[in-house]
């Protein structure tokens, strides 16, 4: 595939075919193509007016309550298909999503709704896994703070030799070839 | 034990037992989907045309209670329910009245129904969803217990009795 | 006959398992090697106990012997033979019962693995642990989930048969054994990990020896979850596999602290580290199985997957509450002697790599666990009701699925100690491209909205990488590069990038309309035609099938019924899909023909690439199979560090096995 094989290459010619990975503008040219796909693919489609893709995105978000645990989209229950028709009539109303699902809360309370509130004791299902998470990355960072600032640890001589000993030995039951300078990036 | 291994193990027992007794005292059945909020607050509007014919408004029944019920006839546990309806509205002719609200069902049906079990209490039919997404009704049948100012103070699910009934208008706990 | 014999199989195992702990614990305590011996004989009595009572209660289905209440109330004459087989574990009683016979065969097969070590300490408790295990789950089978209870038929009885939805499909075979061994394999490297603890022998040995105990279980967790979404979509009709519901969580939890461990064993094995924390995620996996059990069983949560029954609830949570207690204590206990001598040289490094994926699958873990609580605190705290439900699911894993995709990207190629900037732009060149490319192809294709591109891109990324390691390997060790721990996990790695972006793509632009159509008419759905062509009615032994005839895009006839089923009248439809490489077209009848007009209504729904996440799946379990076969491994004796020097850390990555 790239040509990465490091027992049949020389070091020189790959490291000339291969300096181009290693420049900042061309990594900055994948980035910047991305980039242009990314802003391509935004959805410019309304979000208002009446359409089925509206009605399920709208009823995925509201709980059968006569079902168990069955969202209003997947469920042919009476309820559901009454909750599906009154979707139908808002969106011909000109109601904004917030709108008819505000409708529906205001009746049946914050239960139908399958997003948990953003206020209150509900909002902090959203709040406390982003708080753990930042706890443990700034946990993880401080340990390696610390590791770097001990870094006292260090090879001996003895483990150098130990080491060095074993690769050799390695090497020489795997490689036919003569032990020569290999290519460092295999 | 190293302090900070204590302290962790602490924390993480804390937590276990808790998760654990949270799980432990929920009681799976008496959590039926209920969620209604209309309790607590004025009633919605409910008016229409009754089965005999003549116009119906919810606010015209202010200073009575009334029992808003939805039914359908194909629903076994409103067949069910009915003589207890009737029997609450025998014994309350003076101060309550109550209110069917028919849902998914024809007006020959509802009729027949009524000619053969009793009630002669308004019948709202036709097109009743919009009523019965007002007051959030999940699963037939419910019935609301409207106060004489108005308020709804109550939502009785799953099959009323006369008795739970007379309890609520009485200002007992049912 | 059938009790009988079923009881005397339950008290058998039981016995095996209660006799077997005794003895090895005195052969413990009296440093007796013959009794420690003794360890596979009791196995292999509780293993034949399993099996006799197994044996008496497909006996006992096949018979349709109405004595027993199991058969009672799920058996029935006109099940036919697949499904009735099956219907052991339609139930709990009986899915206990299967619990006990896969846990049977486990021990049996720890022992016998171990044969020549049995006298070891580590491998006495490791099976003392797994007896009990047992004790608790052949008591569970005696007192509140009996599965031989008696009952006295009335004359001409013919029982219900399983719940409808459990007999209509082929997969409901497959599934349940499937996640049970998942589940019940995970009691053996937890099992060698209270050994450990107790013994004290906490360094690494029984890491190498549980390595591919854990992979199987996750390998056939795997399967069963899989099996388990493949199911939803082919039978419960609204074209779904996966919505996050409380028992779905409850198989996904264990999956994911699963994949942490088997990721952060390799920093422990390699570097000696991070031990109190795979201790803990050992632990945790196994505990995650029985609440999720206790989720199934008990009705606690809403879902639709839940079957409630009386005491068994309390007892599950008991057992999880003692396993999490013990665990919790012994690694207290041990804490301080599982200090890790070694430490991290540099984030940007394979073990620093393997530590972001663990705090993601935990975190992944978290969310999940939290969400599915959520309305049970809340409804402690105050009495509230509220729901958690898919928003909340996809709006909080996306992040995290995303980062995991770049650490995919990115982890495979990142050399042991300490990686440089030059050696990943050396090494990410051509993924990069591969990302870069996908993000192309998908805009070209039409996909909208830049999440779902951003996800192809990622996808692709991480798809080169692994791709660019399994080449490399295949390159250097021929066929043998394609399997072994690293290479096959590369294929699991292809299998799961598979599964993300059929899930991310199929739930993006599901396209879904229900159309009434009298016979003959046409209609039109996301640029599919479907004309309706009639209905016909078939009888069966336990059912009545409708079923529709529909014409797609003017092609095959597709057949979506409606089952009635004779007992107990239940309606449960039979979707009909068009599966195509692209997209799936799914039908699905909401109801049977009216009677004056003749019209049907027919949900259809439209999804891409649905059926690549059955071939990631299929993926998956090919890489896990891969990942089981040694590789080519490190030699044991070689020094696991090099200096820290470029050139020995290139080296020392190179030799990953």
């Amino acid at each position: 595939m790239n040509g990465d094989d490091p027992a049949s290459r020389q070091g020189n010619g790959r490291r000339q075919r291969h300096a181009l990975r290693q420049h900042w503008w061309a990594w900055a040219a994948m980035a910047l193509v991305v980039g242009v796909v990314l802003v391509a693919s935004i959805d410019t489609s309304p979000s208002r007016g009446v359409s089925e893709q509206r009605r399920y995105a709208l009823s995925v978000q509201l709980k059968c309550l006569q079902c168990v645990g069955e969202s209003v989209a997947a469920s042919q229950a009476p309820l559901a298909v009454q909750f599906r028709e009154e979707i139908d009539s808002q969106m011909r109303q000109g109601r904004t999503d917030d709108e008819i699902l505000a409708f529906f809360a205001q009746r049946y309370g914050q239960e139908v709704l399958l997003t948990p509130p953003s206020s209150g004791l509900g909002a902090l299902v959203w709040v406390v896994p982003v708080v753990v998470v930042a706890a443990g990355v700034l946990g993880l960072a401080g340990v390696f703070a610390r590791w770097r600032r001990e870094a006292g640890a260090r090879a001996s001589e003895e483990d150098r030799t130990l080491v060095a000993g074993e690769l050799a030995r390695r090497h020489q039951d795997r490689d036919p070839e003569p032990a020569g300078p290999r290519d460092p990036d295999g | 034990m190293s302090r900070r291994t204590a302290a962790l193990v602490g924390v993480v027992a804390v937590v276990a037992a808790a998760f654990v007794w949270l799980l432990a005292t929920h009681s799976p059945s008496a959590s039926t989907p209920t969620g209604s909020a209309a309790v607590g607050r004025l009633a919605p509007a409910l008016t229409g045309t009754t089965l005999a014919g003549s116009a119906f408004d919810l606010d015209d029944l202010r200073g009575d209670w009334v029992v808003v019920n939805f039914f359908a006839t194909w629903c076994p546990p409103c067949v069910a329910e009915h003589p207890e309806l009737v029997r609450f509205a025998d014994d309350n002719r003076d101060r309550a009245q109550v209110v069917s609200v028919a849902f998914d069902d024809t007006d020959e049906r509802v009729a027949a129904f009524f000619r053969e079990n009793g009630g002669d209490w308004p019948v709202l039919t036709g097109d009743t969803g919009a009523a019965s997404l007002d007051y959030g009704v999940v699963k037939l049948p419910e019935s609301y217990v409207v106060d004489p100012n108005g308020t709804v103070v109550a939502k009785l699910d799953g099959g009323v009795t006369a008795d739970e009934l007379q309890a609520v208008i009485d200002g007992r706990t049912p | 006959m059938n009790r009988a014999l079923g009881l005397a199989g339950l008290l058998v195992g039981l016995g095996g398992c209660v006799i077997g702990i005794g003895v090895l614990a005195e052969g413990l305590r009296r440093d007796r090697p013959h009794l420690l011996r003794m360890g596979l004989p009791y196995a292999l009595v509780s293993l034949a106990g399993a099996v006799l009572s197994t044996i008496a209660m497909q006996r006992a289905l096949i018979t349709r012997d109405y004595t027993v209440e199991f058969v009672f109330d799920h058996g029935s004459s006109s099940t036919p033979p697949l499904f009735n087989v099956a219907a052991m574990w339609s139930a709990l009683e009986g899915s206990i019962l299967l619990w006990g016979l896969v846990l049977a065969g486990f021990t049996v097969a720890v022992a016998w693995r171990f044969r020549r070590r049995l006298e070891d300490p580590l491998v006495a408790w490791a099976l003392i642990t797994m007896f009990a295990v047992g004790v608790f789950f052949f008591g569970l089978m005696l007192t509140a989930a009996n599965p031989f209870r008696g009952v006295v038929p009335p004359v001409g009885y013919d029982g219900p048969g399983p719940n409808p939805l459990l007999q209509n499909h082929i997969l409901m075979a497959f599934h349940p054994p499937m996640l049970y061994l998942g589940y019940v394999g995970f009691t053996v490297p937890f099992a060698f990990a209270i050994a450990a603890l107790v013994t004290g022998r906490v360094g690494e040995g029984w890491l190498v020896e549980t390595r591919r105990w854990t992979l199987l279980s996750w390998g056939f967790l795997t399967a069963g979850i899989i099996l388990g979404a493949w199911w939803s979509y082919e039978v419960l009709g609204w074209g779904g596999y996966w919505k996050w519901d409380p028992v779905e969580n409850a198989s996904f939890l264990p999956w994911l602290t699963g994949t942490a461990y088997l990721h952060s064993v390799m920093v422990q094995e390699r570097r000696g580290m991070l031990r109190v924390w795979n201790l803990s995620l050992l632990c945790a996996t196994f505990a995650l199985t029985i609440l999720g059990t206790f989720l199934t069983r008990s009705g606690v949560v809403e879902s639709v997957h839940a079957f409630s029954s009386g005491s068994v609830g309390p007892i599950l949570l008991g057992f999880f509450a003692v396993i999490v207690a013990v665990s919790v204590g012994l690694i207290g206990w041990r804490g301080d002697q599982l200090r890790s001598p070694g430490r991290i040289d540099s984030p940007v490094s394979r073990e620093g790599a393997f530590l972001a994926n663990n705090a993601l699958f935990a975190a992944f873990a978290f969310v999940v666990l939290l969400g599915t609580v959520f309305p049970l605190i809340v409804e402690a705290v105050n009495g509230e009701r509220l729901s958690v439900g898919v928003p909340f699911f996809s709006r909080m894993t996306m992040p995290i699925g995303f980062a995991l995709l770049t650490l995919m990207a990115v982890a495979p190629v990142l050399p042991w100690r300490k990686g440089t900037g030059e050696v990943l732009r050396e090494r990410l060149w051509w993924p990069a491209w591969g990302g870069v490319a996908a993000t192309v192809f998908a805009l070209a294709v039409g996909a909208t909205g830049p999440t779902v591109v951003l996800a192809f891109g990622l996808a692709g990324f991480a798809a080169g990488s692994a791709i660019r390691q399994l080449v490399l390997a295949t390159r250097r060790q021929g066929w043998r590069g394609l399997v072994g721990r690293a290479n096959g996990g590369m294929v699991v790695h292809l299998g799961t990038i598979l599964v993300a972006v059929a899930f991310a793509a199929s739930t993006s632009y599901i396209r879904q309309a229900e159309v009434t159509l009298a016979q003959g008419q046409t209609s039109t759905v996301a640029g599919h035609e479907f004309t309706y062509l009639g209905s016909r009615t078939v009888e069966r032994d336990n059912r009545v099938e409708v079923i529709s005839e529909v014409r797609v895009d003017g092609g095959r006839v597709y057949e979506p019924r409606l089952n009635r089923y004779r007992m107990g009248g239940m309606t449960i439809g039979t979707p009909s899909v068009r599966v195509g490489p692209t997209e799936d077209v799914y039908l699905s009848v909401s109801s049977t023909p009216d009677p004056v007009t003749g019209e049907v209504t027919i949900r259809v729904i439209v999804q891409p690439l649905v059926v690549w996440l059955w071939i990631g799946g299929g993926v998956m379990v090919v890489g896990t199979v891969l990942s089981l076969f040694p590789g080519r491994r490190r030699d044991p004796t070689a020094p696991a560090s090099a200096p820290v020097a470029e050139r020995g850390a290139r080296r020392d990555a190179e030799i990953v096995t």
